[in-house]
């Protein structure tokens, strides 16, 4: 298990230098550079000109791609174009803010989600059944941005309830109550299309599970049906709910930018975003690599949950 | 007693109490932070770093430059120059040396004094390669200005003077733009280019306090700001980055930002029916227009130039698109630029008979095609996409198929970096179009690409003789005028099309006291007061 492990590790490194250089071409290629952002459209092409020569923007691609490797492979990821800052702090500072928020996304989708999914499958085609998967029709299909919106001016301009944007008050302390304040209708938004998903899925493996014959033994064993729901049928139920869950944790770490955008929050996908529009490579590259890093890391971690919820599953050094 | 009399006396007691309670209500409080929703990231807090309004308009509260604008009148054709760190300055005869006299008694935030140093200094980052300082990045984006000197030099401890390579007009409003605002050397020795835009000091009202990149620019006042008549009321101005103009508006409403910078078209009149909101329009200087390529043999006719114009129904399109927040213009000259002239009538109003006359007259075959380029947004563009497709219909009704194309931001800046390439390009100018010198900067010959931002290539030589003229003329009203009669000449001949103003429409809480936005990009904090 061990060397499982280390082999899983050791084999992220060649990911990070595969996406780095992706990522680095792609910027490349598509027109405009940092001098176009900075200068704005008002520059004459003599200004752009000299800005790309001060910001060495002139050297040869794989001078510029190797000189960033030099220092990253350091733990020097640079500075931002844009703001001169260096990019470590930022881009620690905004996943940080982004692993919140998709954390609390995560914990309301995936408990609400299976709860929902749980009770659906025992009670297929019921009333609650059929309602609730219509709501989970309209979770997927509704767009982040929209059901931002409709709950700011629901919750935030009509009630009050919940402020509109940002992480915590200009005005107030900033305490932690502040800031679930702030998190809860940026988490809500976030975590709906996941919710959705995972009520089906839920529902889905549950059903097919809730036909086993271990699942009909347990009933005829005398068992109580929480105890034949939540011991057997569920934990045979979780793998394939488990590798949906991660994956949407996967993406909403890095892909929130539209739920973040809308709520202001200074979150990683909206850094990324940003530094696409203002060609910031190195926040860009420092912002991608974090992602990847997470990405890789998260699928670790389920791949290892696997063998713990199903003891058949075991993890050699070898060849699997 | 009679009944009126009773009355009477009633009245003038109540006003006996009234009126000396009602002027200390208007009494300015003191402290307080105000907040400002921008809708996009500043770039570094430097004013040399870049040359983005949303930047500057910060690092304008810090540094403060040598003459500027005072953006707190209202209702005048122009922003009026008034003395800023220079309490006075000299021109030459021959309109080539300007010298000024800083005041006396300034200090930068960190206690350095102002002196002629020190402005030297600042003016070496910019201009000197081999100075300690030297900011290449600072050198590209003041290049417009930088570019007019040929040398400078503090010649006592607070006279500073420049002389420049040829006599320009328009240097005084050069000089001003806030990218030359004067930071503390001290400070520059001390944090070196990378680190000043974390830890600006300058000698404005305001100090710099901390950043949080994607949260918010907090600034503090400055206890120690020279200019006592005018400091500010309020303990902090915090700018938080809110990208999303919906969510802007709406935290607008809710009271958790003072002020919109930016409100959309759309959201003017429910922000209006608002309570304790109102939206107000500084109407900045500003013109959107379309470029024309004056390269493409469809466009080398003038009959289809003025056809084209013919064709647009810019009265109508400003009805349907901007709701009151903008104006359909037959001008180069924007309304708040000292040149324009409120007298001049559209010479090609909306006609799209006579536009098929003047096509058929240069041979245009009907159906031919045509592209229109425009950014998919940007400030200071309004409403790109849409202005582009309303157009697109004017011109199939004249008979020409104009396809639209709409470019991410940074790719459209890409391609003003060279000659046109497409027939009509949209074209959006706010910082330099409160100086008539515009119209050279954009359709005098010598500034077509690379050095300047002619992208139509268009070259005509009767107005680059009036340009030149104009632009070394020291005596202003000569000046005026000749600009004046420039944009006559290119009313005639159409090198592009005026399209519209922007109003520049802002939401502000109504208990915010004191914030006067005139016609300026830029705007003084220094006179608002929270009222709770």
């Amino acid at each position: 298990m061990r060397t499982y492990i280390l082999r899983r590790v050791v084999a992220t490194l060649p990911v990070l230098l595969g996406v780095s250089l992706v990522v680095f071409s792609f910027l490349k290629l598509v027109p405009g550079d940092p001098s176009h952002a900075l200068l704005g459209p008002e520059a004459t092409p003599a200004q752009y000109a000299a800005l790309r020569q001060a910001l060495g923007l002139d050297e040869p691609i794989h001078v510029q791609y190797l000189s960033w490797l030099n220092r990253a492979v350091r733990g020097d990821l640079g500075r931002s174009i844009e703001t001169r800052e260096p990019v470590l702090p930022i881009i620690w500072k905004s996943y940080q803010n982004s692993l919140l928020l998709a954390a609390a996304a995560f914990v309301y989708s995936t408990l609400v989600g299976m709860l929902i999914g749980i009770v659906s499958a025992t009670r297929p085609r019921s009333a609650f059944d059929r309602c609730t998967m219509l709501v989970a029709l309209f979770g997927v299909s509704m767009p982040a941005f929209w059901l931002g919106i409709m709950l700011i001016l629901l919750f935030s301009v009509q009630l009050g309830w919940f402020p509109v944007g940002g992480m915590s008050s200009v005005r107030g302390d900033g305490g932690a109550f502040d800031v679930l304040r702030h998190l809860t209708l940026p988490a809500v938004t976030l975590g709906t299309l996941s919710l959705a998903v995972v009520a089906r899925m839920t529902r889905s493996t549950m059903l097919e599970v809730v036909h086993q014959e271990y699942v009909r033994t347990a009933r005829a064993k005398g068992l109580r049906e929480w105890a034949v729901i939540g011991r057997h049928a569920l934990k045979n139920a979780l793998l394939p709910v488990l590798t949906v869950v991660a994956l949407q944790l996967g993406l909403n770490l890095g892909g929130a930018v539209l739920t973040e955008t809308v709520f202001s929050w200074p979150g990683l996908g909206r850094q990324i975003f940003r530094s696409i529009s203002t060609r910031d490579l190195p926040v860009l590259q420092g912002g991608t690599l974090i992602l990847a890093l997470s990405f890789v890391m998260i699928n670790l971690a389920v791949d290892l949950l696997y063998a713990v919820i199903d003891p058949r599953i075991r993890y050699r050094g070898g060849r699997e | 007693m009679t009944n009126s009399v009773l009355w009477r006396r009633l009245l003038i007691g109540a006003l006996a109490i009234l009126v000396p309670v009602g002027t200390a209500w208007a009494q300015p409080k003191p402290g307080g932070i105000l907040v400002i929703g921008i809708e996009g990231e500043p770039a570094a807090i430097d004013p040399a770093a870049s040359t983005s309004l949303g930047s500057l308009r910060i690092t304008r509260q810090i540094t403060e430059t040598l003459i500027k604008e005072d953006s707190r009148v209202l209702d005048t054709p122009t922003a009026p120059i008034v003395p800023g760190l220079a309490e006075r300055w000299e021109v030459s005869k021959d309109g080539k040396v300007y010298t000024f006299t800083l005041r006396r008694n300034v200090t930068f935030a960190d206690g350095t004094p102002l002196t002629a140093e020190a402005v030297k200094l600042n003016f070496d980052r910019l201009m000197d390669p081999g100075s300690k300082n030297y900011f290449k990045t600072g050198a590209a984006a003041t290049a417009k200005t930088t570019n007019w000197v040929k040398s400078y030099a503090a010649t006592g401890s607070h006279t500073f003077r420049i002389e420049l390579k040829e006599p320009f007009g328009s240097f005084h409003r050069a000089i001003m733009h806030p990218s030359m605002g004067i930071i503390s050397p001290k400070a520059l020795d001390e944090w070196g280019n990378d680190q000043i835009g974390l830890h600006l000091v300058g000698t404005g009202p305001f100090v710099f306090k901390e950043r949080e990149r994607g949260v918010k620019v907090s600034l503090a006042k400055n206890p120690t700001y020279w200019d006592k008549a005018n400091s500010p009321y309020v303990d902090q101005v915090v700018f938080r980055v809110m990208p999303d103009s919906t969510a802007r508006a709406a935290a607008l409403k809710t009271g958790e930002i003072d002020v919109d910078i930016m409100v959309l078209p759309d959201f003017v009149e429910d922000l209006r029916r608002t309570p304790n909101v109102e939206v107000v329009m500084p109407r900045t200087p500003h013109i959107w227009f379309w470029r024309l390529n004056h390269q493409d043999p469809l466009l080398k006719d003038v009959r289809v130039r003025r056809a084209l114009w013919h064709a647009m129904d810019l009265e109508g399109m400003s009805k349907a698109l901007f709701r009151g927040t903008g104006q359909a213009a037959w001008q180069f000259l924007p309304p708040k630029n000292p040149a324009h002239r409120a007298t001049v009538a559209n010479p090609y109003p909306y006609n799209p008979a006579r536009a098929r006359q003047l096509l058929k007259e240069a041979g245009v075959a009907e159906g031919t095609k045509m592209t229109i380029r425009v950014p998919a947004e940007g400030s200071s563009y309004m409403r790109p996409r849409e202005m582009a497709e309303w157009v697109q219909a004017n011109l199939k009704a004249v008979g020409l198929d104009a396809k639209v194309e709409s470019l991410e931001w940074s790719t459209w800046i890409a391609t003003g970096t060279k000659p046109l390439d497409v027939h009509l390009a949209c074209s959006a100018w706010q910082s330099i179009a409160h100086d008539p010198y515009m119209l050279e900067q954009l359709w005098g010959s010598q500034f077509q690409p690379p050095k300047g931002s002619n992208l139509g290539m268009y070259a005509n030589e009767e107005l680059d003789k009036l340009f030149s003229q104009a632009r070394q003329t020291p005596d202003e009203a000569k000046r005026l005028a000749l600009y004046q009669k420039a944009e006559d000449l290119m009313l005639a001949d159409v090198p592009a099309i005026p399209v519209a103003n922007d109003f520049s429409p802002r939401g502000v809480r109504k208990n915010i006291k004191g914030l006067l936005m005139g016609p300026s990009a830029f705007f003084d904090l220094t006179g608002v007061w929270i009222e709770k």
